[in-house]
């Protein structure tokens, strides 16, 4: 045994996984259907107004960058909380209804956007998204002085189904154009142009990220079971509560961005514990920052791979990772 | 005494009406320490629900429990969990974590949020781990191990979790109690450190005889080392009998009997506890 903490084996993992978040972001805005030179990008001879290059990189793709960036780390940190939360290996950010609450809410807007203000989709999502946190927790606290999970996850299934049923309503009721766009929402997509949604989103995943920090030797001990979590003196009651909110808040910040983007909350968790093994400390910041590199990735791939066609960025995660997961998965057994 | 129970009772959904019947019902016992007590008794007897009340785990509805004289609803769950481990029926993990990992998570209670373990912790790990015989299993992942070595390892984490060596409040306990007693200070604050209980629910449910044995040696070496103070709830009579030194025995949520086992573990009281005729019960004593 070594006189150090066993994390300390993984940390090289994690700047490993944060090394790659940077230089996603600052390589993928120079890749796209049209080539942009880095010295007209950072010109300062070529006024703004008159620089193309600039404009594509800063108006266009470093938005879209950093979205990525936000939306993939966002997603596998609440992916690894969730199911460190429900203990259940097949939890993602979307098991409890939150991404539906959040796409009924889009979809209303879409429909019935005219009655709406501008920029209604993404506040009608968190709207949506909302309402779906506080019927779940209402649902999972109603019976027990604590969360209880298994309550969680049913009223989750049964919320997911129930939305998923108002959201069919509501497209049924749309016209083909309508229709088209809340299809696109419904895939993921990243589509975004300057920084404003980022903005709106930020406050709440940022949040949501100091939670997560907190959370990291809690959801260990969670792991053990209720009853041996608290025989070992954490409150696990404050512990799922502060998992569930903050996890809630991440997925729907992320969602309010991107629609729902599949794929990445439960395969990026479970890809980074294959690397650093089950402990939080580890899984947490390097799923974070493989997350972020990972959309990063996939969203150069869908605007580049049918270009000038840019493809739903949720069609490339599972594309993509799908397959690799699957065979580093058949590797390590 | 160590722990000591007074006119227990309990009762899921308390406070409901109808009033749910009680499922603890005017225990009172006593726990001295460096002993093992058992409690004895058949399914739905009320063993677990017990346990849970006197490791702090369950508020009583009426009596109280308290721990070398403080009422355990008095103190904080961390201090709880300084003085009382628990070791759960099984233990199933959602990921793999290691051994090492679990073991140090009974160190939870003695790092602020964001500390990382230092030596003292894995100092400590190290020995919870040579106590349990575990130490050859630090760096397996715990799904991987059979349920006796699944077993002792939660118990090396029970004991990390109750030795106090290294975590800040015990430096700064130890600290005064040499001030205070110049003379004998390296015994005074060994003998506070025995000051834990750790509590097993049904410790041998589910292992085959082999393991069952291995866990019954292993309670019996901790107890006589590091006069480790040991409650636990079996339904195992010749389990009961070679490892503890005091059994409880409880019947419908009600103490039966106690005394030691040669007083308690009679044919004529087993035979009323599991409610089956004495002449069965005489050769399961043998």
């Amino acid at each position: 045994m070594t006189a150090r903490s066993p994390l300390t084996r993984g940390i090289p993992v994690v700047l490993l996984c944060f090394a790659l978040m940077v230089a996603a972001i600052v390589f993928a805005p120079f890749i796209g259907s049209t080539d942009i030179s880095f010295g007209a990008v950072f010109s300062r001879r070529i006024p703004f107004a008159d620089n193309i290059d600039a404009q594509i990189f800063f108006l266009a793709r470093l938005p879209r960058a950093l979205a990525a960036a936000l939306v993939g780390g966002t997603l596998a940190a609440a992916g690894a909380v969730f199911q460190g939360l429900l203990r259940n290996p097949l939890a993602e950010p979307y098991t409890l209804g939150i991404s539906a609450g959040a796409s009924l809410g889009a979809m209303v807007a879409i429909t019935f956007g005219a009655m709406l203000p501008t920029g209604g989709v993404a506040t009608a999502g968190l709207a949506g998204a909302g309402l779906a946190v506080l019927v779940v927790y209402a649902l999972a606290n109603a019976r027990h002085r604590g969360l209880s999970t298994t309550v969680l996850l049913l009223s989750g299934v049964t919320l997911n189904a129930f939305f998923w049923a108002l959201i069919l309503l509501v497209q049924y009721s749309s016209d083909f154009a309508e229709t088209y766009r809340a299809l696109r929402w419904l895939m993921g997509d990243l589509d975004v142009v300057g920084y404003s949604s980022i903005v709106t989103a930020l406050p709440l995943i940022v949040i949501a990220f100091v939670a997560f920090a907190w959370l990291a030797r809690p959801l260990n001990l969670l792991s053990l079971g209720a009853e041996a979590a608290g025989a070992r003196g954490l409150n696990v009651a404050r512990a799922q509560r502060v998992a569930f909110f903050s996890g809630s808040i991440a997925t729907a910040g992320a969602v309010s961005i991107g629609g729902p983007i599949g794929f990445v909350g439960i395969i990026v968790p479970h890809l980074i514990r294959l690397v650093v093994g089950a402990d939080h400390r580890l899984v947490l910041p390097a799923s974070a920052c493989f997350g972020a590199a990972f959309l990063v990735a996939c969203d150069v791939v869908a605007r580049t791979v049918a270009a000038p066609l840019d493809l739903p960025v949720g069609i490339i995660t599972a594309l993509a990772g799908g397959p690799f997961f699957l065979w580093l998965l058949l590797r390590r057994r | 005494m160590l722990l000591d129970a007074v006119d227990l009772e309990f009762a899921y959904h308390a406070g409901r009406r109808p009033a749910p019947p009680l499922v603890v019902d005017g225990v009172s016992l006593h726990v001295d320490a460096g002993s093992i007590v058992g409690i004895l008794g058949p399914n739905g007897s009320g063993k677990t629900t017990l346990l849970k009340l006197l490791s702090g785990a369950l508020r009583p509805t009426a009596g109280r429990v308290l721990f070398d004289g403080r009422d355990l609803t008095s103190m904080s769950r961390r201090t709880l969990s300084d003085h009382v481990a628990v070791v759960p029926q099984e233990t199933h993990l959602a990921f793999d974590y290691t051994v090492l990992e679990i073991v140090l998570m009974g160190r939870y209670s003695k790092l602020g949020a964001f500390e990382i373990e230092g030596p003292d912790d894995l100092a400590s790990a190290e020995r919870a781990l040579d106590a349990t015989g575990s130490r050859y299993l630090a760096d397996r992942a715990f799904p991987t191990l059979s349920g006796g070595e699944k077993q002792r390892v939660i118990i090396a984490s029970a004991l990390a979790q109750l030795d106090a060596r290294g975590s800040p409040s015990e430096a700064a306990r130890e600290a005064s109690v040499s001030r205070r007693m110049a003379s004998e200070p390296s015994r005074e604050a060994s003998d506070q450190r025995r000051m834990g209980l750790l509590v097993l629910d049904e410790p041998t449910a589910s292992l085959d005889l082999k393991y069952q044995l291995e866990v019954a040696a292993l309670l019996t070496r901790l107890n006589r080392a590091q006069k480790m103070t040991v409650l636990l709830s079996t339904h195992d009579l010749r389990f009961a009998a070679s490892v503890c030194q005091h059994v409880v025995l409880l019947s419908r949520g009600r103490v039966l009997a106690h005394g030691t086992p040669a007083e308690t573990l009679t044919p004529a009281l087993v035979s009323t506890l599991y409610d089956i005729e004495a002449g069965i019960v005489a050769p399961l004593l043998a």
